[in-house]
Formats: structure tokens, C-alpha cells, sequence
């Protein structure tokens, strides 16, 4: 049986030899040996492997630092930011210069008449805007500078534009450029308040401009309360008007 | 078989630096002339492409004949013969030489032809295959014509087969397979094996040796 089995197994392989004698396409052959190829190529471009991981980690990277900073753009722009600026400002010996100093340097650039060393009334009258209160009476009312100096106008109209345009923000439809202007609006108030706060612990500069008034503010500021104001106040002053004593009724 | 011996032991000693590159690889160390198919695999996982391209045109023609055969078309033949060198080519790193290539390579083979065969419902078993005439020189009119019609006898008693069968029958002539081994490409038990090839070999016997009865 296995001997007829080989016999068969021999002729029909024979004859199966004699009709088999088809080839792989050159084309196929091309093509697979360039795949091997190309595939061993990649392999030892070890850079592809770490192309992607790479960019995934610094797309992720930058991602979060791009939310991170626009967060803390947010948080300075914010009421809450102010808050902590009044916070500051309540501290005794800080001055509000040092909080809004660009602010404070437009208003603390004085006329020119007013930078004389030794300013008298009559200039100061000269110096002042057509809109500012009768000089008189500022004398009169020494600590209420905060109400009626150039500043304090200034304030009280920037406060009411910035009042108006945020009614008229609310007015339109909520665009977000007006939800924007809202925000800015906002935020601008409370530094206004913040300011108007931190006015009263100090004299004005139009109380400064006389010694009289300076020490009437002064004494205020100690009626207050706010000794250690006031003593900056009367150091301030010391050192501006060298030959003025203090009453002794002050003391 | 003996033809692709013919094959690689040209190519070996046409390319001997190329077969003795990787050194440190214990197969390669131990065949510097006639590397195994698995030393060749192993060369090419480790990037050796001269060793992939040695492997394939050893095996390039038989799997494509394999394919062929067991198709019945061209087409089909060049597609699943592209997927198979395909597959080998990716599982370059995680081959281990766990059996023999030759069974590693016809599983794959086996198993793509399976797929396509799924995949392809409209697959006929019917052949488009023309049978092509070999003159031998020195050989009388009659024998010539004796071996023609013996071949056009096989081409057909092949194409009639069982798919099984046919598929035993070729892993038996073109890989070179044994019992055994056709047994693990085609995933059935021993016995099973023997008696597809058995049988085929038997049908192809006879279509070859009674003509007047087929025709």
C-alpha cells in the first residue's frame, strides 16, 4: 500500500512539476522587497517612534500654560483683585502712591505755579481749573479736600462717564464685547472707591499747600484716630515748612 | 525543491558577505553558507534586509504557485500573495523559530486565503487558469503529447478537488510539508491530513492515468 502510495505520489508529482511552472509577477516581487525595505527604514528611524508622544506632550504643555496665564490675566482684572489692593491700602504707612503709581503721577504733576517752593494763595487760585471751588472756601473746610480738589472733580466725572457707559453696556444686547466692557467697568469703579478710601487717611494737596491748612488736616487726622497718619502728615510737613511750630494746642 | 537548493546555493555564493554580516546571531555564526530559514527571519528582525530578500526568493515562487492552485485566479493569487509577505514582513520582530518557516510561512498563506475566501463571498472555486505547453527538446511527438494531455488531465482533476484536499495536496507539492506539518497549517489532527492527501493524490492519479472515463 505505502509502496503504491510512493508510485502515485511520485508520477502525480512529477506531473505536477511538469505543470507548475508559474512565477511571482516581477511587479510583486518589486513591490514586497520594497516594503521590507521601506519598513526597516522606519524601523531605524527611531525619531518617528518619539515624533508623536513629543508633540502630544507639548501640545498639552503649552495648552495649559496658555489657560494658566490667561487665569491669572483674569484674576488681576477682576474685582476681587481690587479688594486685596484696599486690604492693602488700609495698612497704616502704605501710601497710595505706591499702589496706583502711574495714576498718582498724572495727578501729582502740578501746574507750574504750583511748583514754586513757597506757594501762595493767589497762585494757587491762578493755577486752579476754571471748574475748581472757590479757594476760600477750601481753606475753610481744611480737611475736605477729598470733595473739593482738582482730583476729587476729576474723579467724581470720570466716575460718572464710567457710570454712564456701563448703563449704556447694559442697555445692548449681551454681546460679549459688553459683557467685557461690564467687567472693565467694574473694575475701574471699585479702584475708584479704593481711592476715595485711601484719600481720607491722607491731606490733600491742596491742604498741603499752606501750612495752616496742612496742620488743620493734620489735626483731623488725629481726631480720626489716625495717629500714625498724622504723624506722617506732620513729618511731611516738618520737613516742607522748616520754621513753622506746631501749636501747642495741637500737641 | 531541488530547484530552489539550485536557487540559493547561486545566491549564497554570489552575496557571502551579505550572509555572514551579523555574526553575533547564533544561527548565522553556525551556517555561514546556507543560513535556515529562521536564521534568515531572525537576521531580518534585527534588521538585516539582504537576509528578507534571500527568505523571499526562496519561497517567492512556490507560495505564489500555492495560491494560485488553491484560488484559481490571478487576481485573487496576486492579492492574498501581497497580504502574506505582508504579514511576514510585520512579524519580523516577534517571530521566534518556535517550527519550522516553511509551516510558519503556509500557515500564514493558509489563513489569508481563508480570509479572503471569507471576505470575498463571491469567490467561485472555478479556475481561470490556462494550462501553458512545455516542449522537451529531444522528446518523440507522442510522448510529447502523452505529458500535454497529462498535464491538462491534472490541471483539471485539481480544479475538481475538494478544497481541503487540493489544499493538502499543494502544501504537500509546493512547501514540501509533511503529514504533520499540513496537519498544523490546515489545523486539523494528523489522521485527517493523511487522508485529504491520500485521497488527493489517489484522484489525481487516476484522472491522469483515465483519461476516457473523465473526458
Amino acid at each position: 500500500m505505502t509502496k503504491d502510495m510512493n508510485h502515485d505520489d511520485s508520477l502525480v508529482s512529477a506531473t505536477y512539476r511538469d505543470l507548475a511552472t508559474e512565477t511571482a509577477p516581477p511587479e510583486l516581487d518589486r513591490k514586497i522587497l520594497s516594503m521590507s525595505a521601506g519598513t526597516q527604514r522606519s524601523r531605524y528611524g527611531l525619531a518617528r517612534a518619539w515624533i508623536r508622544p513629543v508633540a502630544w506632550a507639548a501640545t498639552i504643555g503649552l495648552s495649559l500654560a496658555f489657560v494658566l496665564e490667561m487665569s491669572q490675566l483674569d484674576d488681576v482684572a477682576s474685582p476681587p483683585a481690587s479688594t486685596e489692593a484696599a486690604d492693602v491700602a488700609d495698612v497704616p504707612g502704605v501710601r497710595r502712591e505706591a499702589l496706583t503709581p502711574a495714576r498718582q503721577e498724572d495727578r501729582e504733576q502740578p501746574p507750574a505755579a504750583m511748583r514754586s517752593d513757597a506757594p501762595t494763595t493767589a497762585q494757587t487760585n491762578a493755577a486752579l481749573p476754571a471748574t475748581a471751588p472757590d479757594p476760600a472756601a477750601k481753606a475753610e473746610a481744611g480737611m475736605s479736600a477729598e470733595t473739593t480738589s482738582v482730583s476729587g472733580d476729576f474723579e467724581t466725572a470720570d466716575m460718572d462717564m464710567l457710570r454712564e457707559a456701563e448703563q449704556q453696556a447694559r442697555a445692548r444686547s449681551g454681546s460679549e464685547q459688553d459683557t467685557a466692557l461690564l467687567d472693565q467697568a467694574a473694575a475701574f469703579d471699585a479702584a475708584m472707591t479704593l481711592e476715595k478710601k485711601t484719600q481720607t487717611e491722607h491731606c490733600s494737596r491742596e491742604a498741603r499747600l499752606e501750612a495752616v491748612t496742612w496742620i488743620a488736616c493734620i489735626q483731623e487726622l488725629r481726631d480720626k484716630g489716625l495717629a500714625e497718619a498724622a504723624e506722617q502728615e506732620l513729618a511731611q510737613l516738618t520737613a516742607r515748612f522748616p520754621d513753622f511750630e506746631e501749636p501747642a494746642q495741637n500737641r | 525543491m531541488i530547484a530552489d537548493a539550485r536557487f540559493l546555493a547561486g545566491q549564497v555564493s554570489s552575496q557571502p558577505g551579505a550572509l555572514c554580516r551579523k555574526p553575533s546571531l547564533a544561527y548565522a555564526r553556525a551556517m555561514t553558507h546556507t543560513p535556515e530559514d529562521s536564521a534568515l527571519m531572525l537576521r531580518y528582525g534585527a534588521g538585516d534586509v539582504q537576509a528578507f530578500e534571500i527568505l523571499y526568493r526562496r519561497h517567492n515562487d512556490a507560495i505564489y504557485r500555492y495560491l494560485l492552485r488553491l484560488s484559481g485566479h490571478r487576481d485573487s493569487a496576486d492579492d492574498i500573495f501581497q497580504e502574506v509577505w505582508g504579514k511576514i514582513i510585520k512579524a519580523r520582530e516577534s517571530y521566534r523559530p518556535t517550527a519550522k518557516f516553511t509551516t510558519f510561512l503556509y500557515r500564514v498563506a493558509h489563513n489569508c486565503f481563508i480570509d479572503y475566501v471569507r471576505q470575498n463571498k463571491r469567490h467561485s472555486t472555478s479556475t481561470e487558469l490556462e494550462p501553458e505547453l512545455h516542449s522537451h527538446p529531444g522528446e518523440s511527438p507522442e510522448a510529447e503529447t502523452e505529458r500535454s494531455l497529462a498535464r491538462e488531465r491534472l490541471e483539471i482533476a485539481l480544479t475538481t478537488l475538494p478544497e481541503e484536499q487540493r489544499d493538502a495536496f499543494l502544501l504537500h507539492e509546493e512547501g514540501g510539508l509533511s503529514v504533520d506539518q499540513i496537519a498544523a497549517v490546515t489545523g486539523c489532527n494528523r489522521e485527517t491530513a493523511k487522508s485529504r492527501l491520500r485521497y488527493a493524490i489517489n484522484k489525481l492519479r487516476s484522472a491522469i492515468d483515465e483519461p476516457a472515463e473523465r473526458t
